[in-house]
């Protein structure tokens, strides 16, 4: 069986899909942002590398040949990601320092010492998880009631004891879990059709 | 008859929260049914799903920030893609 290039990449190959880019950037704008970041930009730089590899990729895409066996679009948007990083980077070595920077740079920890390097991969690789889950959670966020969302809110990840959650929401203990379950297993229902498309 | 044994039921045992008379008739429930282990099982797999979710938080900023950075990205693109 042929593999199956994900539906959001068919929609941007179509440039003339002005939502498409839209989609792209609300997917994946928190793993670029973060990465970036974590790599020792300001977020001004951090901003500016957001916006050039969304614009980039999505110019690509019309040309993109979709091939799994090269590669996944996970792979291809890291090193896209990469490639900005270190432009920046080496223009931000080259610029004298501003008096902001010191404010603005960094993210509170120990940048990344290379972007294109073995933690940076790493970090990556965990960050697109990370991204992947968050996203998978607004998902579910739009398609379940708006009362069992919220029990799965204050009682999983608040950690809201489940009668107080109950009390709250006016529902049913027993509810309070099954929310718990069905939000957790429609999460988990989009996570893996993103991972098995990717 | 013992009453069956339900979902809430078994989450309130995975979560530690059931007395120890109860968490004994599960486990004793448990031993005795395949069906519910299966059940058991797909429920702790959900809270695996919990726990990476809680993780996977780490990612997001805070919400005034993410917001401007989102609609100063959005605007700027708008201009450069249309």
């Amino acid at each position: 069986m042929p593999d199956t290039p994900p539906s959001l990449f068919i929609r941007l190959r179509d440039a003339g899909d002005g939502g498409s880019w839209r989609e792209f950037f609300e997917q994946y704008w928190r793993l670029i942002y973060s990465f970036a970041r974590q790599c020792g930009l300001d977020r001004h730089d951090a901003e500016d590398v957001l916006q050039e590899v969304v614009t980039d990729v999505f110019k690509a895409m019309p040309t993109f040949e979709y091939d799994r066996a090269k590669g996944t679009f996970r792979a291809f948007l890291r090193t896209v990601t990469q490639r900005k990083v270190a432009d920046h980077l080496r223009r931000k070595a080259a610029r004298p320092k501003r008096p902001l920077d010191a404010a603005a740079s960094g993210n509170g920890r120990h940048a990344l010492a290379d972007p294109a390097g073995q933690a940076a991969e790493q970090t990556w690789e965990r960050d697109w998880r990370r991204n992947l889950l968050q996203v998978c959670l607004e998902r579910v966020s739009r398609e379940v009631e708006p009362k069992t969302f919220q029990a799965f809110q204050l009682y999983a990840l608040e950690g809201w004891p489940a009668e107080k959650t109950a009390r709250a929401l006016k529902m049913s203990v027993a509810a309070v879990y099954m929310a718990k379950s069905r939000v957790a297993a429609r999460v988990r229902h989009w996570y893996d059709k993103e991972v098995n498309a990717d | 008859m013992p009453r069956p044994i339900s979902d809430a039921r078994l989450m309130q045992y995975l979560a530690g929260e059931l007395a120890p008379a109860d968490r004994r008739r599960v486990e004793a429930a448990l031993a005795g049914s395949p069906d519910l282990t299966a059940r058991l099982e797909k429920l702790r797999y959900d809270e695996d799903t919990v726990r990476a979710v809680k993780d996977s938080a780490a990612i997001r900023l805070p919400e005034t920030e993410e917001e401007r950075i989102r609609s100063q990205a959005l605007n700027a693109m708008s201009k450069r893609i249309g």
